[in-house]
């Protein structure tokens, strides 16, 4: 799997990516500047976590209209594999290739600590190597976290199983406890139609080496290298 | 302050009126030609002289959708309260975005401004926005 990194000014989780992809697919990434036009030959376009733009006007709004944006909708719209994480996922909503938004977080504090997620489905290219309802650990840090969407389009992706994680005590209980930044129906990441876009506002890249404290987020990345080596 | 140059000289003129300072810098800086796009500056605002200015400026204003939770909005209904103040209601905060534009037709403008509104200003998943023309 070649697997690029776009990298947007403010963006600041470009490198722990770099150390997931690599790590599974056992070559460096292609970091790919946001003023770049061109994504020939890669088959994961990976928008990593920061905060692209300073987050101004609001997050992800000016990163998802810079000249790379283009060629990232080509690749979805060619069945591609793009995986937005936290700024990320702000970013693919903005652009409209995955529905609804990130708003300020329900407490309004800025959250940095690890949260539990529960994998809703375990068939997609990205979630093969996980248990179906299994529940995994991933850091959070983000402002802007709290997924909104009309209740036509949740009970859309819930009734075409397109939510991918959902918030979760660590024992699997889908409650408000767990739900820290009051994400509609516990929201933590969704698919495209096609499951081959995914946002999600946790980082699983930066528990993948027990140096980092765990490797729960391994399966994510093990899981869509194995998809394109099969 | 505009240029470290500017600094400089407001350095030099501590304790000068304010008036003094400013017009100090314009006699030492050449104003910036305004009919060249390239020539426009980050500070053109400061620089065009009002009789010069060509333009309608368009005031776009960014509001939360009804229904969309409004954190910032309550916090600042909570701190109002904490101060005394009785009887506040709902509060939404919005943004207010004013754009100058070289255009002197004001339909124009606002179709303009309405269009920058849905491409960019506004996520119309959970906004909306209104814009004047003034």
């Amino acid at each position: 799997m070649r697997a690029a990194i776009v990298v947007f000014p403010g963006i600041n989780r470009e490198r722990d990516m770099a150390i997931a992809l690599e790590r599974a697919t056992g070559r460096p990434p292609r970091m790919v500047w946001h003023k770049e036009t061109s994504l020939d030959g890669i088959d994961l376009v990976v928008i990593p976590g920061g905060f692209s733009f300073g987050d101004y006007l609001r997050c992800g709004a000016m990163a998802a209209r810079s000249p790379i944006m283009p060629a990232i909708h080509a690749h979805a719209a060619r069945g591609g594999h793009v995986l937005g994480v936290c700024n990320g996922f702000q970013i693919l909503t903005e652009a409209g290739l995955l529905p609804g938004a990130l708003l300020r977080n329900a407490g309004l504090r800025f959250l940095s600590m690890d949260c539990h997620l529960r994998v809703e489905r375990a068939d997609t290219d990205y979630t093969a190597q996980y248990q179906p309802r299994e529940i995994f650990r991933a850091p959070l840090a983000h402002g802007d976290g709290n997924y909104f969407a009309e209740s036509e389009t949740l009970d859309r992706l819930e009734g075409e199983g397109l939510v991918a994680f959902r918030y979760a005590t660590p024992k699997g209980e889908i409650n408000a406890h767990a739900n820290r930044n009051g994400s509609a129906r516990n929201i933590a990441g969704i698919y495209s139609p096609n499951l081959r876009v995914l946002g999600l506002m946790p980082h699983p890249e930066d528990l993948v080496d027990p140096l980092m404290g765990g490797i729960d987020g391994k399966p994510l990345f093990d899981g869509i290298t194995a998809a394109f080596a099969a | 302050m505009l240029t470290g140059r500017r600094l400089t000289g407001d350095h030099a003129k501590i304790g000068q009126s304010q008036q003094g300072v400013d017009a100090a810098v314009h006699t030492s800086r050449p104003r910036a030609r305004i009919d060249s796009p390239a020539r426009i500056s980050p500070f053109r605002s400061l620089e065009i002289p009002a009789e010069r200015a060509a333009h309608v400026k368009a005031i776009v204003t960014v509001m939360l959708k009804e229904g969309v939770l409004d954190p910032q909005g309550k916090a600042i209904g909570h701190a109002l309260g904490t101060l005394g103040f009785s009887g506040i209601g709902e509060v939404r905060v919005g943004k207010r975005i004013e754009l100058e534009l070289a255009e002197t037709n004001p339909e124009a403008a606002r179709a303009a401004a309405e269009e920058m509104g849905r491409k960019l200003l506004a996520n119309l998943v959970i906004e909306s926005f209104k814009v004047e023309i003034v």
